[in-house]
């Protein structure tokens, strides 16, 4: 999505190039070259420091990041607020008190009652649970469409005239959808697919929204063909189909964590700005765009308290994807002057 | 170079050529303007003769097969003419005229918004850069990564939410919808000052957007850079850590900027239809919603198209000054 | 001996890192005098670059330092950027590893040079510094100075963007001039030519010089003194005589016994370690069958590869073709190794890369074990994956780092469709075979050294009983001593096993020992094909000829002989005599 908020596109395949860069990258940098190897002995310990798995530094980096907690708890307190709020909460997101209309925050209302007479923290808490659904289905979903094209994309383009053929084909039909921007598009699609379900939205952000993610894995694959790993591969007789399974996806396995992770995210923004505008979510349902749809200059509460869950749920989300990108590439630009 | 530039801008004309029609046969399959060809409040059917003229007259005739519609539109396309409005209103409002009144009201606000976001975030990238772990290093990374976790209307509203606060207690704020008052004399001293105060409000609700994340990439790129062997070389040579980066560093860290503000600008479109709905500005942005909504085929044809030429122009652009930034290319 | 230009006490360079503190270099002193060469050798991680970026102030910020850095009276950890840069460039100049990343790409050679007389000499005008950058050039032996000086670096070969980073580390006749691996990057051909300008470049201005390298055969020809690092520390230091004909460090020693030597005649005169495990082959050769006799295991014919040069990019036209290969022909018996040698771009890679495509190649056949590749049914192609291997030049890329040792070394087994126990069995097998562990089977690539690793690719190379194996440059990522190691793993296995190699090298030095025939490549040709012996001690075409002379030679007396003068006095000196000349009075 040509989402100008879509905080992924910042790194390229610049970010696997460090990645698999012994110098810039101690996780999987070589270990100091032993001289003494004549002796065809190993040295039973091997070389100490390296004997952390890499999964397990990962780990233990991600969980050193203090803003890798601050995320986990208020990512893990929302979706609980979002499992209980209506639960417990005596009024529905459409249930109408107009004589409290246009009232702020009260032990009745917590949140207070927008100009519709409709209660703003039971709508906040449903449209929570629909963004959230939103959010991570469609991220999935288009970490799925991307890993589709891109890692085909990247495959083909160097296997003869045909392969450049359709790797071409991809790519134009990629940039085409950069062309026309998404919203258009999601505009377009959303009414005829709303009036089905409000599931239809996460196929259909989804749609919209894999062409970076499917740019930069296609660069990144046409960087592993070329290792001589995946040539080894080639010239052991392995099957295509198992050298992409076995040797492209593992080794981009952490940036494509990353990327679902903030693709989370970008999903959020992406449909709440389509509700918010009226073509996303609709009755009979509400998304936190919906909600802020409603809201009044002249009466603060009734878009700060969905403005402040939306923005702590994308921040949440957004700290949990950077530190496992610092995680994963903590010397990301080490400088040498 | 030339040569280059004039390769792109082919692919570029084509690219847009196939976007358009795409948009056509979509808009033209997916809607349907027979369903809100008279206002709702009409009491009697329309005779189905004067429904089938209505709709006829302006090529969105559903009995007509799909790309008939399409071949006609095409021929007007060929000739300058994209077609009338439809909709709600009887009145054949040709989609050209209607994109020239608008174009320049949302023209204003996308040009100024990505030029003074650009020049900001890449200004702002390249400090946070070189001062790596600075306090200002900190600060503007945190800043950009709160503006890129918040969706544009909350951001427009907290911005016009200042706004009210300084009025309530100042008296004095900036107008927070209407472009143009149309209480004032056109063309007069008046009018263009408040058309300049109109402006302040949006154009900083997009330039934040866009200079947070272009501070994120260019942080980026100029971390490479900083790392690089030739920069390293120039101080060898003699320069110091600034003029090395001033000399050798900023060109090679703008150039891959090239790329991004090529597609940034289709973000920019989607941030001013945001803006022109909440300040109301009759923009194309809100064109684009009303005629989404009232299955204006013709007019989301050339809303699509407007976007696709406006891509392009500043993907050439950027093409440009990558080639006139990289030798290597030309 | 006069003052020192530079002297270095107690120098200690540490980062921090993941792993706490790792110390870079600790307690390095040394002096270098005017006029002086001094070689810092060691091998990689051995911390000798990191001691010259100390020199030159260009440490990143991270590093912790200690000691003292005295470049003529001045305290080089007491100046400021802005007065280390006044030193930068002018009194003290460097000449980096990979001139392909050293220049900054979107400006012009002549510019760049230009530069960094401008930096230090602001009162030169833009042409006529402009000017002094063509005469450099010219001075470097840079044909058509004035043409090259307008051209971007992308344009230059590598070679000569290193002359071109030569010309700009004498423009303001520095009294040091710091050269990090100035030759690394280069065919040894170039090579040779490099270090023979920067040699009489140092004696043209008098500069003393400090090289950084890891090939003593580079420092015999070169260096007046020579400091040996290992791990961070200094081992030995002493004048080249010294080092060469008498080292009293034990890894010293070892290092200069790893280098291969082109001029040593038997292998047993050879104090060489590769050398001395060669020998034992030798001996089983003795009673081997004439090589006729022999079943042949590949055979190449006319072999001939053309890549299409296109211009324009709507409609592509053909203005020209390369011959990458150019109708080749050779032949490979059971158990014998044919090198194949040639400097980059002479079409050694692309052999390789049609012999393991086992497909009809453009032009020419291609049989292996007697049938033709364009002939073979699918499955034919696949079981003959295994007849024929590949062991890749780069240890770290051609294992998946994502996959413990077993697995890569059971892949080319699996694809032959070997049951569980037969690969478990033979994991254990192929491990001691190439002198790792079986325990190491668990483990993660990034767990072992470059050398270990290399043995891993062997092993894998190894496993499915391979008629022959295909070697591309497989040592020449490694340091030295790690390479002789290497190469006399792969000597021994070729005697117990009886394969064949197809032995790619752009080194002769590294295939004389473990060759039987050798192939000279340049230009997509075969310009000359015989025996090993026949080969080094009778060169026939003028090419091996220059490709041998060009090997250094681990021997100061025998290196000293063979320089030459290489920059051209009069180019330098130029119109700017007077200018220069003006500078030396003021100092």
């Amino acid at each position: 999505m040509t989402n100008p908020n879509d905080i992924r596109g910042t790194d390229d395949a610049s970010a696997l190039r460090r990645a698999t860069d012994p110098e810039a990258n101690p996780v999987i940098g070589s270990a100091v070259d032993d001289p003494d190897l004549r002796d065809t002995e190993v040295d039973e310990s091997g070389p100490a420091i390296e004997s952390l798995s890499r999964g397990e530094l990962l780990r233990r980096r991600f969980l050193r990041n203090p803003s890798a907690w601050i995320g986990m708890i208020i990512f893990a307190a929302l979706v609980l607020m979002a499992i209980i709020g209506p639960m417990v909460y005596q009024y529905g997101p459409f249930e109408r008190d107009l004589r409290n209309a246009l009232t702020g925050p009260s032990p009745y209302h917590w949140f207070g009652v927008n100009e519709n007479g409709l209660d703003i923290f039971a709508r906040t808490m449903q449209g929570l649970r629909i963004s959230l659904v939103i959010g991570i289905g469609t991220a999935v979903l288009t970490t799925f469409l991307a890993l589709l094209v891109g890692i085909v994309a990247g495959y083909v383009s160097h296997k003869g005239k045909s392969g450049a053929f359709v790797d071409g084909a991809l790519v134009n039909l990629i940039n085409l959808f950069l062309v026309i921007p998404s919203i258009l598009l999601l505009m377009l699609f959303s009414p005829a697919l709303q009036q089905a379900s409000w599931l239809w939205m996460i196929p259909l952000l989804a749609g919209f929204a894999w062409m970076l993610t499917a740019r930069v894995l296609r660069a990144m694959t046409q960087q592993l063909v070329r290792t001589e790993y995946v040539e080894a591969a080639r010239f052991m007789g392995v099957n295509p189909i198992v050298t992409m399974t076995r040797h492209i996806i593992p080794n981009i396995a952490s940036w494509i964590i990353i990327d679902t992770t903030l693709g989370v995210s970008a999903a959020i923004l992406g449909e709440t700005g389509l509700s918010f505008i009226g073509f996303g979510i609709q009755y009979p349902q509400v998304s936190l765009g919906t909600v802020l749809q409603d809201y009044n200059i002249s009466a603060p509460y009734t878009w700060i308290p969905p403005a402040v869950v939306l923005a702590a749920l994308v921040i949440s989300i957004n700290l949990m994807g950077e530190a496992l990108r610092d995680a994963l590439d903590p010397t990301s630009g080490s400088s040498r002057i | 170079m030339i040569r280059f530039v004039s390769l792109r801008v082919l692919t570029y004309v084509i690219l847009a050529f196939v976007a358009t029609s795409f948009a056509y046969l979509l808009s033209a399959s997916l809607m349907h303007p027979e369903e809100v060809l008279y206002p709702p409040i009409a009491t009697e059917p329309v005779p189905a003769a004067t429904a089938q003229h209505y709709l006829d007259v302006r090529n969105v005739n559903p009995d007509t097969p799909l790309f008939e519609r399409y071949a006609n539109w095409l021929g007007g396309l060929i000739r300058g003419d994209l077609g009338v409005t439809t909709g709600t209103n009887k009145s054949m409002v040709p989609v050209i005229d209607e994109l020239a009144t608008r174009i320049p009201i949302s023209l204003r606000l996308v040009v100024l918004g990505t030029a003074i976001g650009t020049v900001l975030g890449i200004v702002l990238g390249m400090l946070a850069a070189v001062r790596r772990d600075s306090v200002g290093d900190r600060l503007s990374t945190l800043l950009a990564f709160f503006i890129l976790s918040l969706p544009t209307p909350v951001i427009i509203l907290i911005v016009q939410q200042a706004n009210q606060g300084i009025m309530d207690l100042s008296g004095w704020g900036l107008p927070a919808i209407n472009p143009i008052n149309p209480l004032l004399e056109p063309g007069s001293w008046e009018s263009f000052k408040y058309q300049a105060k109109a402006l302040v409000m949006p154009t900083i609700v997009l330039a934040v957007t866009a200079a947070a994340s272009y501070s994120r990439y260019m942080k980026v790129t100029t971390l490479d850079v900083l790392g690089s062997d030739y920069l390293r070389t120039a101080r060898a040579k003699g320069l110091t850590r600034g003029r090395a980066m001033n000399r050798h560093g900023l060109r090679m860290a703008l150039i891959p900027m090239g790329q991004y503000f090529a597609f940034a600008v289709g973000g920019a479109f989607s941030g001013s239809l945001f803006v022109e709905l909440m300040f109301n500005w009759q923009g194309i942005g809100r064109f684009a919603i009303s005629a989404i909504q009232m299955a204006d085929v013709n007019g989301t044809a050339g809303v699509v198209l407007y976007t696709a030429i406006l891509t392009l122009l500043s993907a050439t652009f950027a093409d440009i000054l990558q080639g006139a930034l990289d030798p290597r290319i030309r | 001996m006069s003052d020192p230009i530079l002297s270095v006490r107690d120098l200690s360079v540490s980062f921090p890192s993941e792993y706490g503190t790792v110390h870079a270099v600790q307690d390095l002193s040394y002096e270098v005098h005017k006029g002086e060469a001094l070689a810092i050798v060691g091998e990689s991680g051995s911390g000798k670059s990191v001691s010259s970026l100390a020199v030159m102030g260009l440490l990143p910020r991270t590093a912790t330092i200690s000691g003292e850095i005295e470049m003529l009276g001045h305290r080089m950890f007491e100046l400021n950027d802005k007065q280390l840069s006044r030193l930068r460039g002018n009194t003290i100049s460097m000449v980096f590893q990979d001139p392909l990343s050293a220049l900054t790409p979107v400006y012009r050679v002549g510019d760049q040079i230009a530069e960094v007389v401008r930096i230090h000499h602001p009162e030169i005008s833009k042409t006529r510094a402009r000017q002094r950058a063509e005469e450099l050039l010219d001075a470097v032996g840079i044909p058509e100075p004035g043409r090259r000086a307008s051209q971007y670096p992308h344009e230059f070969s590598g070679g000569m963007r290193q002359r071109a980073m030569i010309a700009m580390a004498i423009a303001n006749e520095p009294e040091l001039i710091i050269a990090d691996e100035p030759t690394t990057a280069l065919d040894v051909t170039i090579q040779a030519q490099v270090m023979d300008l920067l040699k009489s470049a140092q004696e043209l201005i008098g500069a003393a010089t400090v090289l950084i390298t890891h090939d003593m055969g580079v420092v015999a020809g070169f260096a007046d003194r020579v400091l040996v690092m290992k791990e961070s520390r200094m081992v030995e230091l002493g004048t080249v005589d010294e080092i060469f004909y008498s080292p009293r460090e034990k890894y010293t020693q070892d290092l200069l016994a790893a280098v291969p030597r082109v001029d040593a005649g038997e292998a047993g005169a050879s104090r060489s370690v590769a050398g001395s495990a060669m020998q034992k082959i030798a001996d089983l050769g003795e009673d081997r069958p004439p090589r006729e006799e022999l079943p042949t295991v590949l055979e190449v014919e006319d072999l001939a590869k053309v890549f299409p040069i296109t211009k324009g990019a709507i409609v592509r036209r053909k203005i020209g073709e390369q011959r990458a290969v150019d109708g080749i022909s050779f032949d490979i018996r059971e158990g014998e190794c044919l090198a194949l040698v040639g400097e980059s771009g002479s079409g050694k890679t692309t052999t390789l890369m049609e012999i393991m495509q086992l497909r009809t190649p453009q032009e020419g056949t291609i049989r292996i074990g007697g049938k033709e590749t364009g002939a073979l049914t699918r499955k034919e192609r696949s079981t003959l994956r295994s007849d024929i291997t590949v062991v890749f030049q780069d240890p770290m890329a051609s294992l998946d780092p994502r996959m413990p040792i077993a697995d890569i070394i059971k892949e080319p087994m699996r694809v032959q469709g070997y049951s569980k126990e037969r690969m478990d069995e033979r994991v254990d097998w192929l491990l001691k075979m190439v002198g790792l562990l079986p325990e190491h089977a668990a483990r993660f690539p990034t767990e072992f050294s470059g050398g270990q690793r290399q043995r891993v690719g062997v092993a894998r190379a190894l496993a499915c009983d391979p008629k022959l194996i295909i070697l591309d440059e497989p040592t020449s990522a490694l340091d030295v001593t790690v390479q002789a190691g290497v190469l006399a793993m792969l000597a021994d296995l070729r005697a117990r096993l009886g394969v064949s190699f197809l032995f790619v090298s752009h080194d002769l030095s590294v295939v004389r020992h473990i060759s039987d025939r050798i192939a000279v490549m340049q230009k997509g040709r075969i310009v000359e094909l015989g025996d090993t012996e026949e080969v080094f001690t009778n060169p026939q075409h003028p090419y091996s000829k220059e490709l041998l002379s060009a090997v250094p030679i681990p021997d100061p007396e025998v290196a000293r002989s063979r320089r030459r003068e290489a920059i051209d006095r009069k180019a330098f000196e130029g119109t700017f005599g007077g200018f220069l000349a003006d500078r030396e009075d003021s100092q």
